[in-house]
């Protein structure tokens, strides 16, 4: 299979799953 | 923007033959460009219809787990599958760097463009392959290595029979859309890459190509050009479902692209740019000549010789027909005179009229048929098991009669060779059986079977035995 002349180097990265930041539980409030 | 600095050095065409990239000119190390996600590609892999992607399937096949193991090896399904030439990440035959080093030929392979090259080893094109091996084939159709009488039994049944034409296809190109994945070096046209997944598998074939065939069979037994097209969309129609089913398994889509070189092809510009791909090759089932004008002849064609009672091919009579000059025939019980059933089943690999027509034989059609018919027959059980999703019935005849799908009538050969023993225990296993001649493709079957949340046998078996042992009697 004749691919032809380089052009560039790539690396193909998963784009990771944007899970949304879990937020510290507020503290509880004291009775 | 590109990161990997032009040649300035003379010509080399080995070089640009597989992207690699020039030392000289490029002296330090390269640092890869990031991608999101994947790039898409097109690249083929060989199919043959005994052993799935197999890479060989000649008479010095190598030997593969089912030759040496009755129990599935481990890892069978999934991402690391020996089974499916893509899986892992690529490796470098000669160095043990990672696989693609731009310096290096290594990486999965894959070009830009659809079906761009369509001649060659790596060509998009199945009928190439296709041709040259039924020319091999009928070349030894002839008076010299067969009788007329032979000759006519065979086209007959060839002719008719989409599942006997389908079954001698062998080692054929299949595209595969591809994503490439990991560290890639781009070509102007194409890629290595280190991962390689497929998408969608596409077979191309030319329409010709199949006319052709069914034309030089029609001719032996004096058949008219409304016939051969009818055979010849039977054919495509057995294909494309027989190929659906079996990539499904594999867990893939599949479609089937057929060129047809027409001067009036008036709606071919109606078709979207997705449709074609940029290419000639235009699918199947909306495909502007084939679908509306060739399916038509087809189904007048089936109907009329609904309605005239046409008989196919009987392949109980088709045998006595061989046998008929060799009255003395002895078959002998392959079990008990070969050395083990190991040995059978190499023998196994073997019923194909590829073989029989080999210089090398020894055989006449008479002792030739019987194995042929069980490998013949247990590939059309299996097509039906995979376009019904069920393994649940053991034998063909358990099915209604299928003979206007398989072109030949089976029910009269099969009563009489099971008869007797078929009639006192239903649960034995026919030599008709995929399990037998599809030792490497039918396990993967029974896996999706599982996946697709379908009863195997064990399962049911062990069920009921679940149940006995809670105390439920079965009546």
């Amino acid at each position: 299979m004749e691919i032809g002349k380089p052009l560039r180097v790539i690396e193909a990265v998963p784009i990771p799953n944007e899970e949304p930041a879990t937020q510290p539980e507020k503290e509880k409030e004291k009775v | 923007m590109d990161n990997v600095k032009k040649c300035q050095c003379l010509e080399n065409n080995l070089r640009n033959h597989h992207g690699i990239v020039c030392s000289r000119c490029n002296r330090e190390r390269i640092e890869p460009l990031i991608v999101p996600e994947s790039l898409k590609a097109y690249r083929i892999w060989r199919f043959t219809i005994q052993n799935g992607f197999h890479t060989s399937d000649g008479w010095r096949r190598n030997r593969t787990w089912s030759d040496f193991n009755d129990v599935l090896p481990p890892g069978f399904g999934t991402e690391q599958d020996f089974m499916k030439p893509w899986s892992g990440r690529a490796t470098c035959r000669n160095y043990d760097h990672n696989a693609p080093n731009p310096y290096c030929s290594c990486g999965y392979y894959s070009i830009k463009k659809f079906a761009e090259v369509t001649t060659g080893s790596f060509g998009h094109d199945g009928s190439n392959d296709l041709l040259k091996h039924y020319d091999n084939l009928f070349a030894r159709l002839n008076k010299q290595h067969t009788n007329e009488d032979e000759q006519k039994l065979i086209a007959e049944l060839f002719f008719n029979s989409p599942v006997v034409k389908t079954l001698e296809m062998k080692n054929f190109a299949l595209v595969g859309e591809v994503a490439l994945r990991g560290v890639i070096i781009e070509c102007e046209k194409g890629y290595r890459s280190q991962f390689v997944e497929p998408e969608k598998f596409y077979l191309l074939l030319q329409f010709e190509t199949l006319l052709g065939i069914c034309r030089y069979l029609g001719k032996i037994i004096n058949k008219d050009e409304a016939a051969i097209f009818h055979a010849a969309y039977e054919w495509a129609v057995y294909i494309d479902n027989y190929l659906t089913n079996i990539l499904k398994v594999y867990g893939h889509d599949f479609e089937l692209r057929f060129k047809f070189q027409d001067s009036h092809l008036k709606n071919y510009e109606r078709l979207t740019g997705d449709q074609t791909k940029g290419s000639e090759y235009l699918p199947f089932k909306d495909h502007p000549v084939i679908y509306p004008k060739i399916r038509l002849i087809s189904e007048v064609i089936s109907e009329t010789n609904r309605i005239l009672n046409y008989k196919l091919p009987s392949l109980q009579i088709t045998l006595e027909k061989a046998l008929k000059d060799n009255g003395n025939l002895v078959f002998l019980d392959s079990r008990k005179h070969q050395r083990s059933l190991r040995a059978r089943r190499l023998g196994q690999r073997k019923a194909n009229f590829e073989n029989f027509f080999s210089y090398f034989r020894g055989e006449s059609l008479a002792e030739f048929l019987p194995l042929y018919f069980e490998y013949l027959l247990s590939f059309a059980h299996f097509n039906v098991m995979l376009s019904e999703q069920s393994n649940e019935k053991g034998h063909l005849l358990d099915y209604p009669n299928l003979t206007h799908i398989f072109g030949f009538r089976y029910q009269e050969y099969l009563e009489r060779k099971y008869s007797v023993e078929y009639a006192r225990n239903i649960l034995f296993t026919p030599e008709e059986h995929p399990a037998h001649w599809f030792k490497d493709i039918y396990p993967y079957f029974k896996k999706y079977l599982s996946k697709t949340n379908k009863n195997t046998y064990e399962e049911i078996f062990q069920f009921s035995e679940n149940e006995t042992k809670k105390g439920k009697t079965w009546r």
